[in-house]
This record gives C-alpha cells, sequence and structure tokens, in this order.
C-alpha cells in the first residue's frame, strides 16, 4: 500500500499532465498547470521548508555537541540563522532612524541591510573565484597529452585569441603584409582568428551542442516515462 | 497484475473525461484598412495577431476593449520577450511625501506608472481590490509610498464601456520583413471579471425588489408586539401582586420601545417604497440582464484596435471583434507532430519493456563513468573515507534532480553494503525530504537500516555560492573519497569539483546541462554526458526491465537521425515539407 498510492498517483497525474501539455483549453493551462501545479509545490515547499531547517539545525548542533572539526563554523551558521530569523519575524518594525526598520524584510529593513551587505559581497567573492578554477582547470584540461588533448589545446588557444582585442590586430597587421606580398592570394584569412572563433562556436560547438540536447530530451522522456509507468521505482527508494 | 489492471482502468476513466474540457473553435471578425494576415489563440487566455505594415508605417496604438488584466513579460513564438502592461482608465490618489494629489493614469510618471503596472498586475484582480492599498508593504514599489485606485473606475460597477488604455512598452515583436506580431493576454481573466461584474448588478436589484418583502416583515412583528402589549394589559388589570404588577409596566415600556424601533424602520423602508411600474422595471431589468449574462457567458466578444502611423501622419486602423467564449481549440495542433512522436515512443518502450520481460536479452554498451562506480565506492570503503553526493541545485521539478534521486538510490545501496560513510548536502527544501526517503529506503533495502545515519543527508542552504562554498568546506574538512556531482548544476560546478580535485577524490559527474559538462571533464575523472546520465539508473541496477528504456531512448535518437537524414535529402531535392513541419513545431 505504502507504495502501490504514490505509484497510482503518479501514474494518473502522470497521464493527465501528458495530455495537459497538448490541450489548450483553459482547464488545462489555467487548473492544471497553474493552479495546481503551482500552488501544490508551493504548499509541499513550505513543509519541506519546516523539515529542512529541523535538518540543518540538528546536523549543527551534533557538530558542535561533538566538537567535530571546525565546529565554530556550525556556530556562527547556527547563530546567523537565529539572527535573520529574528530580525525577519520576531522584532518588531520600529523605526531606529536613518531610514531603517528593525524587523521585517523590507528595502530598508536591518535584515535587507545584513543580506545586501554581508550575503551578497560573499557570493560575489565565491563567484569571482571561478576565474582562478577555471585558470587552473583549463591547464590541465589543455595539457597536450594525447591527439584529441592536443586538437583541444589547439582550438582552445584560437578561440582565445579570437576573443581578445590581440586576434585583431594580427588579423590588421598582416592583412598589412598581405597587400604588399602575393596580394593576389587571401593568405592573411588563416590569421582571421576573430572569424575562425565564430566558426568554430556556430559550426562544429552548435552541432555537438545539439547532439547532446537530442539525446537530454530523450533521455527526459524515457526518465519521465519511466517514472509515470512505475517501471522505474528508486525514487521512492527500494526496488520491490 | 493487480496495479497493471488499474492502470489501464485509470487511463481510461482519465481518456474519458477530456471531452468534458471540450470547447468550441473561436471566432474573429476584422474590420478596418489595416490587414491582419493571421492570429492564432496560443492557449485559453491570449491570442496573437499578425500584420504586415510597409516599412514607412509604425504602430501608434493598441486597444482591447471592455477591461484588461495586466500582463509584465511575455515571450513570442519568434523567442522575444516583450513587456506591457494594461491599466483601466481614471485617476489614482497618491501620498508621496506627504502631500496627496489625484492624478489621470495617462498622465502618470513613468516610473510611478511602471511601478503601478506592476502592482496592478500582481496584487489586483478585478473585484477583490484591498482599498487602499499601502505600497510600503512591497518593497518593490519604491516610488510611490501610498496608492489609492478610487473605487468606481476598475470595473463595470460605474462604467460599462470602459475603455483600458493601453500604453504598452515594446509592444510586438517586428521581424525583418515588417511582421508585426502582437500578443493579448488575460482574456479568460476579462471573461471572468466581466461575468461577476453582471452577477454583481442582478444581485444589487434583487436587492431592490426585497424592500417590499421586508416592509411586510416588519409589519407583521408590529402585530405580534401589538398582541403581546394587548395581553400584557389585560394582564396588569387582573394582578394584584405589586411586584408582578411592576414588571408588567417594565415590560409594557421595553414593548413601546421595541414597537419604536420597528416603525422607525418602516418608515425608513417607506422612503425607499417602489411602485408597482417601478417593481416591474426592476424585474425587467433583471431578466434583461440575466439574458445578457447568458449571452455573454456563451458567445463573449472583446475589441482589439491595432493602428498603424505613417510617416505622413495618416492612421490606419483595424478593429477585431473576436468571441473568446469558446477561446480555443480543444487540441494544440502545433504540437500534433510532438504528440505523435511521443506516443511512439512510449510504443516503442513499451514494446521493449515486454520483450524485456518475456526474458529478451538487450546488449547495453559499457558506459565508463558507471561501471566506475563500484570501484569509486569501493575505494571509500578502503580508504575509511566518506562518499559526497551532490545533487546539483535545481528543483525536485526539473527532470536531471529526478535522475539524480534515481542515481542516488542505487549508489546509496552500494554504499549501505560496505557501510561507507555518505555524505548528501542538498540545495533544495523538497528534494532534501526525497532523498532523505530515497538513502533510507536503500539502507532497509539491502537490509542494514541500523547503519543509516539520519544526519547523512541534510539541507545546506538554497543560496547558489554558499551551497558552493558549504560543499566546499565539507570537501576540504572531510576529504572523501569519491565525489558524486548528478543532476543540473550552474556556476558552481567548477567551484566544487576543482576544489574535489585538489583534495585528490576520485569524481564521477553527470549532467545534462550543455554549458557545464567541460568543467566537469576538465576536473572530474569520469563524466557522464548527457543522456547518459538518465540512463546512469538503469545500468547501475542492471534490471533488464530498466534497461530495455535505455534501448528505447536509443530507437529514439535513431529515428531523429532518421528524420534528420530524410529532411536533409528532401530539401536538396527541392521539397520543402519536412522543414515546414520541423520550423512550425513549437519550443
Amino acid at each position: 500500500m505504502k507504495r502501490t498510492i504514490p505509484l497510482v498517483l503518479v501514474f494518473t497525474l502522470g497521464v493527465i499532465y501528458f495530455f495537459a501539455g497538448f490541450f489548450s483549453n483553459s482547464f488545462s493551462v489555467n487548473f492544471l498547470q497553474q493552479e495546481i501545479y503551482a500552488n501544490w509545490l508551493k504548499i509541499v515547499g513550505t513543509f519541506a521548508i519546516i523539515m529542512s531547517v529541523t535538518s540543518l539545525w540538528r546536523r549543527n548542533y551534533i557538530k558542535i555537541k561533538r566538537k567535530a572539526p571546525g565546529y565554530v563554523y556550525n556556530y556562527i551558521e547556527l547563530i546567523g540563522m537565529v539572527v535573520m530569523a529574528s530580525f525577519a519575524v520576531l522584532l518588531p518594525k520600529v523605526n531606529i532612524g536613518a531610514g531603517m526598520v528593525l524587523g521585517g524584510i523590507e528595502k530598508n529593513s536591518v535584515f535587507n541591510w545584513i543580506f545586501m551587505n554581508i550575503q551578497v559581497p560573499m557570493q560575489a567573492t565565491m563567484f569571482s573565484m571561478l576565474a582562478f578554477y577555471i585558470a587552473s582547470a583549463a591547464y590541465r584540461a589543455f595539457r597536450a597529452r594525447n591527439i584529441e588533448a592536443t586538437l583541444l589545446l589547439i582550438t582552445a588557444a584560437i578561440v582565445m585569441i579570437g576573443r581578445v582585442p590581440l586576434g585583431e590586430n594580427i588579423y590588421q597587421a598582416m592583412s598589412g603584409v598581405n597587400s604588399h606580398f602575393l596580394p593576389e592570394f587571401h593568405w592573411a584569412g588563416i590569421f582571421d582568428f576573430q572569424g575562425i572563433t565564430q566558426w568554430i562556436l556556430d559550426i562544429p560547438n552548435t552541432a555537438s551542442k545539439r547532439a547532446i540536447v537530442f539525446g537530454v530530451a530523450m533521455g527526459g522522456i524515457a526518465t519521465s516515462l519511466k517514472i509515470v509507468f512505475g517501471i522505474e521505482k528508486s525514487w521512492l527508494g527500494g526496488t520491490e | 497484475m493487480r496495479l497493471r489492471k488499474l492502470r489501464v482502468i485509470l487511463l481510461m476513466l482519465i481518456l474519458l473525461t477530456v471531452p468534458i474540457f471540450s470547447e468550441k473553435p473561436l471566432e474573429v471578425k476584422a474590420i478596418g484598412d489595416l490587414q491582419l494576415e493571421d492570429y492564432k489563440y496560443d492557449n485559453a487566455a491570449s491570442i496573437i495577431l499578425k500584420f504586415k505594415l510597409s516599412p514607412d508605417d509604425f504602430l501608434s496604438k493598441l486597444k482591447l476593449s471592455k477591461d484588461g488584466i495586466l500582463r509584465t513579460s511575455e515571450m513570442l513564438p519568434d523567442g522575444n520577450m516583450v513587456e506591457y502592461g494594461l491599466l483601466p482608465n481614471g485617476t489614482v490618489e497618491i501620498k508621496k511625501d506627504g502631500t496627496t494629489k489625484n492624478v489621470n493614469m495617462t498622465d502618470l510618471e513613468s516610473p510611478i506608472r511602471n511601478d503601478l503596472v506592476k502592482f496592478y498586475h500582481i496584487y489586483f484582480k478585478i473585484g477583490q481590490i484591498k482599498e487602499p492599498f499601502n505600497a510600503e508593504e512591497f518593497s518593490e514599489f519604491s516610488n510611490i509610498s501610498t496608492i489609492r485606485i478610487a473605487k468606481n473606475i476598475y470595473s463595470y460597477k460605474a462604467k460599462k464601456d470602459l475603455s483600458i488604455i493601453n500604453k504598452f512598452r515594446l509592444p510586438y515583436y517586428k521581424t525583418d520583413d515588417n511582421y508585426y506580431y502582437i500578443r493579448f493576454k488575460g482574456l479568460d481573466d476579462l471573461k471572468k471579471s466581466y461575468i461577476e461584474d453582471f452577477e454583481n448588478k442582478i444581485k444589487v436589484k434583487k436587492g431592490e425588489l426585497t424592500f417590499e418583502n421586508k416592509k411586510n416583515t416588519i409589519k407583521k412583528e408590529i402585530l405580534k408586539l401589538k398582541e403581546k402589549y394587548i395581553n400584557n394589559k389585560k394582564k396588569l388589570k387582573a394582578e394584584k401582586d405589586q411586584d408582578i404588577k411592576k414588571e408588567l409596566i417594565s415590560l409594557k415600556g421595553e414593548f413601546n420601545e421595541e414597537v419604536g424601533s420597528l416603525k422607525s424602520k418602516l418608515q425608513e423602508l417607506k422612503k425607499k417604497k417602489i411602485d408597482k411600474e417601478k417593481k416591474n422595471e426592476i424585474k425587467k431589468e433583471i431578466i434583461l440582464l440575466k439574458e445578457e449574462l447568458k449571452k455573454a457567458k456563451k458567445d463573449f466578444a472583446i475589441t482589439f484596435t491595432v493602428a498603424a502611423e505613417s510617416k505622413e501622419g495618416m492612421e490606419t486602423y483595424c478593429e477585431l471583434f473576436s468571441t473568446i467564449t469558446p477561446k480555443v481549440e480543444q487540441i494544440n495542433l502545433d504540437k500534433l507532430w510532438i504528440f505523435l512522436f511521443s506516443i511512439g515512443f512510449i510504443i516503442i518502450m513499451l514494446l521493449l519493456y515486454n520483450s524485456a520481460k518475456k526474458g529478451k536479452k538487450l546488449y547495453v554498451r559499457a558506459i565508463a563513468g558507471l561501471s566506475a562506480v563500484e570501484e569509486a565506492v569501493g575505494r571509500a570503503t578502503e580508504m575509511g573515507k566518506p562518499v559526497l553526493y551532490i545533487s546539483g541545485i535545481s528543483y525536485i521539478t526539473d527532470i536531471q534532480t529526478l535522475a539524480s534521486i534515481n542515481i542516488l538510490g542505487q549508489i546509496a545501496k552500494k554504499v549501505a553494503i560496505y557501510e561507507t560513510p555518505l555524505i548528501v548536502p542538498v540545495n533544495d527544501p523538497i528534494v532534501y525530504t526525497v532523498l532523505r526517503e530515497v538513502v533510507r529506503e536503500a539502507y532497509v533495502d539491502v537490509g542494514k537500516p541500523d547503519a543509516y545515519q539520519e544526519e547523512s543527508v541534510f539541507f545546506l542552504t538554497t543560496a547558489q555560492f554558499a551551497y558552493a562554498a558549504g560543499v566546499n568546506g565539507i570537501i576540504v574538512r572531510d576529504k572523501p573519497s569519491t565525489i558524486f556531482y548528478m543532476g543540473s548544476f550552474f556556476a558552481e560546478s567548477l567551484l566544487m569539483s576543482e576544489t574535489g580535485n585538489q583534495v585528490g577524490a576520485m569524481q564521477i559527474a553527470g549532467t545534462a546541462s550543455t554549458t557545464q559538462i567541460p568543467f566537469f571533464i576538465a576536473s572530474c575523472d569520469y563524466t557522464l554526458i548527457g543522456e547518459e546520465l538518465f540512463a546512469a539508473s538503469a545500468y547501475l541496477s542492471r534490471d533488464p526491465l530498466l534497461l530495455s528504456t535505455i534501448k528505447a531512448q536509443d530507437y529514439g535518437k535513431a529515428l531523429i537521425m532518421l528524420l534528420m537524414i530524410l529532411g536533409l535529402t528532401l530539401e536538396l531535392s527541392g521539397i520543402h515539407w519536412i522543414i515546414y513541419i520541423l520550423q512550425n513545431i513549437p519550443d
């Protein structure tokens, strides 16, 4: 019964929503796709948040209790959670001067101030670190260990030159030489890094991307059908 | 077997309900100089109009008569974004910096107007307007402190043929060959509000009629009280006990008071008294309103006006009368080919599933990344270090997340057998609740429920880079021997996988996000590319029934390849119908 009910529900709703995608009446567009889908997800999400916060609290508490390595961070996380929740929910919306409000989550609230001045810059810091990670990963990926890696290295070098002003400068310089030396052949074209880069991105890159997208689409459909028809039961946990 | 029968019954029931929701086709009549090239109701509530103008002309006016519901941005079939909004005609009272002024909506300053458009769209539904509206509660409306929309301007209650001002921002999409696509949305809400207005009107009229009934009820009550008064008087005369006499006298006073109040009510009603002629008039009005309502429910018509202006200032226009009761065609024929393909795919899948059930062996090519899963878990067990599983940062509605959930089910079983520690930090609350159950059940399934640790699956945060920072912290502190990245990833993919690489973990990634695949290839030992992610769960389980679905995937791809070759051949031979079909399939 524990498995039959979810399987029956998934099958019923799966079939209904499959057809809803091809029907354009108000029942499928407004009721199924907006009222039910969006609202139910919100309701489930609300309960899931309660469970998630409990989980977060529990994990941090256990780590602090066990004095696990770096448990000071768990303290920070818990304090952060309590402070932010207090400002958002518990404290009153009283004016504290400088146009700021103590409680609530409005633009001029302390909650928003903390978010904008601590959370957002920290997120930006994480994002900016990506540049260095790319350099480190690119170094490893572009080592010419075999033919494929060598091809990758050459392609990457062309694309990189084509994406910076240097590429255009080289082409301009070579075009100048071309006009004096063998002007009947446009041999400077092989230095048109911008053009070559664009070609690489438009033709081979798009073609391979589309091939992946086709596979992904088929895989997505197959996964959905596996779940709808109850062939795949891993999402229920276990197999039987 | 029972479940199978149940499925067939359910399918039949669902298919039987389809005719209930069927709707008749629509009608559009065009009047005017401007020529309407084409129109299409793309769903129940929106219409796209297509016009062609000469290169010198430009669109100058767009109108939707009767009433309108706002919209902010819409994606046109061409993939271009338009933003526009509708506001009801009238004035708004704006309180700003301590002063109050009434401003016509057309004369609003553009930042306030834009805010109002947004606010109206988000918080107003006709007939459900809460006023006064305090804009301070909504941080996004920073330009206005208080907005109050006058009562009589937002619906038909005051003005029946209220025309909607359409100050569109980027109202249309123009193609290179001077075709204009214009979308009007919210037609169903329009109809709903129109009908509600009629119903309210009928209610008011009926209320007027009930005055007469109320009057009669009051008269009856007065008579009853008078009877009681007379009885009381008789009792008073007969009674000799002084105390009871006092009580009866006080009751007399109460009666007088009650009668007095009822009489004043009666007088009030008499003021509103309507004669028979008026009563009949109201009755007739109600009948007319009811007829109109019936008509509106059946054939609700609205008018679109599209006007173009030439360089010389000459204006041409087109008015479109549309009956939107039937709203749309029942089946979206644009998606017919997708429907047929899907049905074909389902049939192939079920056939392969049945043949696998009968014991037919299906060949599935080896996938290096998945073959390495056993080795990766074994490595973690030998090293006594945990296995870290990242399920992506998307929602439960993402098919990649669903695939990831299925893969975790299989990996958790392997981990449970070896009793290797498992760490699953999760990004989304709903995904967290599902993953927790999946891991718990996996431990139960292999007979090791005691080995399951509640805190092994935990919620970290919903913020993208905070999540990446959290995962990096876990990688650096716990130094997992094996890390799986399965699901939907964005810019955080490399931040996590590169950290994993630096601590020397064996990393297996799988994603269908094409922009992240190169990063995973660069930093992970094995990467499942695109479709392999969806095949992973079946591959790991080695269940022939599940493997049959991978086979179906391959057949689907073969079909697409065949179509591509056919299309190319036909196109080169000058036959264009297949390209026409493919180009007309919506995204």
